[in-house]
C-alpha cells in the first residue's frame, strides 16, 4: 500500500464535508483493502465511517430500509428480511463467505468496482478504468469473466467506471 | 507480485510516512496499546507487532480464510481490515482459545478426527468453526459445509473437518 492518512468519522455531516477525490471511504474494507494492496487506488486519506449510526435494518410492514453500514450477515439474518424478503436473504447468503459477510456493508456492495481481473491485476496492465487512456487488456485477453452485454472497445468489463480515489 | 509473505508489511515506506495512530486492541483478554501505521492490516499487526503468529497469512486477499479471527464475537478475515479500525475492539485469535493446557472442544475435535495435514489452514478453520457452531450453523454436515465454505484447505481434509465440527457441535449441546 502507498502511504495514506487515516481518520475516523464521528458524524455524517462532517464526514460528507471532508470527502474529495483524494479521500477513500472504508466501511467493511473487503473491497478497499484489495484495491489498496494492489495500488489500484492510492488515496491520500482513508476515512473510516464504521462508527457512524448507519447500520439500520427496519421494516414497517411495507418498506424495508437498509442502512449503508448494515452488514450482509445481519441483513440476511434479520427476521423481517427472512420472512418478507427471502430472496434478499438467500442472495446474500450465496455471496462471499461467512467471514466476509460479517464485514461487508450494503453500501460498499453497491460501490464495488469492476471484478475484471485485468483491472485488479497485481501488476498493472493496460486498463482504462485504472489508468484512463491506457487501453483495455481484457479486450483481446482472457474474456471468460467479461460482460456479454454493454461492453465497448474501451472496456469489456461489466460495470461503468465509478467515482473517486485513484 | 506486490504482496509477499516475507516482506515487511508494516515498516515505513520510503518518503512520506504518515503519523502513527495510537490504537488500543484487546487481544485474547489483554489490553495492547500500539502506535500503528494506518496501512497495517489486523493480520500483520497480530503476527508482527503482537507476537501472535498463530493467525496465518494465506492469500492475503479475503479468499482462503486462514486469517480468521473473532472481533467483538464475530468471525472476520483479519487480512481485509486495517488494525487502526479496531481501536477498543475485543479480538480473539487461535492463541486465546485454550484455557491453559485445556484445549477448546473444537481444537480437541480436530485432533481426534485428524482434520489436518499440513496445518496451515487449521487456525483459521478452528476459529471459523467455533463461530460457526456459536451462530447455530452446524446442525448437519451440509450446513457445516456451507457455513465453513470461507475456509479453504489445500490438503483437502474437508471430510475430517466436517466430522470434527459436527463432533464439537454435538458436545456443546
Amino acid at each position: 500500500m502507498e502511504p495514506f492518512a487515516y481518520a475516523r468519522a464521528t458524524d455524517v455531516a462532517s464526514a460528507v464535508a471532508v470527502l474529495d477525490e483524494r479521500t477513500a471511504v472504508v466501511a467493511g474494507g473487503t473491497e478497499l483493502l484489495n484495491l489498496l494492496k494492489e495500488r489500484v487506488v492510492t488515496p491520500d486519506r482513508v476515512l473510516d465511517i464504521n462508527r457512524l449510526a448507519l447500520g439500520e435494518i427496519a421494516f414497517d410492514g411495507t418498506t424495508l430500509r437498509l442502512g449503508a453500514l448494515a452488514r450482509m450477515s445481519d441483513v440476511a439474518a434479520h427476521p423481517a428480511v427472512r420472512a418478507s424478503f427471502p430472496a434478499i436473504a438467500e442472495a446474500l447468503e450465496k455471496s462471499a463467505s461467512p467471514q466476509l459477510r460479517n464485514m461487508a456493508s450494503m453500501g460498499g456492495n453497491l460501490l464495488q468496482r469492476t471484478r475484471c481481473a485485468y483491472f485488479r491485476a497485481d501488476t498493472a496492465l493496460p486498463c482504462n478504468k485504472r489508468t484512463p487512456g491506457s487501453g483495455c487488456a481484457a479486450r483481446n485477453g482472457n474474456t471468460r469473466q467479461q460482460a456479454i452485454f454493454g461492453w465497448s472497445e474501451a472496456c469489456v468489463a461489466t460495470r461503468r467506471a465509478q467515482h473517486r480515489a485513484r | 507480485m506486490a504482496r509477499s509473505i516475507g516482506a515487511p508489511a508494516i515498516g515505513p515506506a520510503d518518503g512520506a510516512r504518515p503519523a502513527g495512530i495510537q490504537t488500543t486492541l484487546r487481544v485474547n483478554g489483554s489490553v495492547r496499546r500500539l502506535e500503528l501505521d494506518p496501512r497495517a492490516t489486523l493480520l500483520d499487526t497480530l503476527r508482527e507487532r503482537l507476537g501472535l503468529p498463530g493467525t496465518k497469512k494465506g492469500c492475503d486477499r479475503g479468499e482462503c480464510g486462514a486469517c480468521t479471527v473473532h472481533v467483538n464475537g464475530r468471525r472476520i478475515n483479519a487480512c481485509m481490515t486495517l488494525a487502526v479500525m479496531h481501536d477498543g475492539d475485543e479480538i480473539v485469535t487461535i492463541e486465546g482459545l485454550a484455557r491453559g493446557e485445556e484445549l477448546h472442544a473444537v481444537q480437541a475435535a480436530f485432533i481426534e478426527h485428524d482434520a489436518l495435514q499440513c496445518g496451515y489452514c487449521t487456525a483459521g478453520q478452528i476459529m471459523s468453526a467455533v463461530a460457526c457452531i456459536g451462530e447455530g450453523h452446524a446442525g448437519s454436515a451440509d450446513e457445516i459445509r456451507e457455513w465453513m465454505s470461507g475456509n479453504l484447505c489445500r490438503c483437502s481434509c474437508y471430510p475430517q473437518i466436517v466430522a470434527a465440527v459436527q463432533t464439537a457441535a454435538q458436545e456443546r449441546t
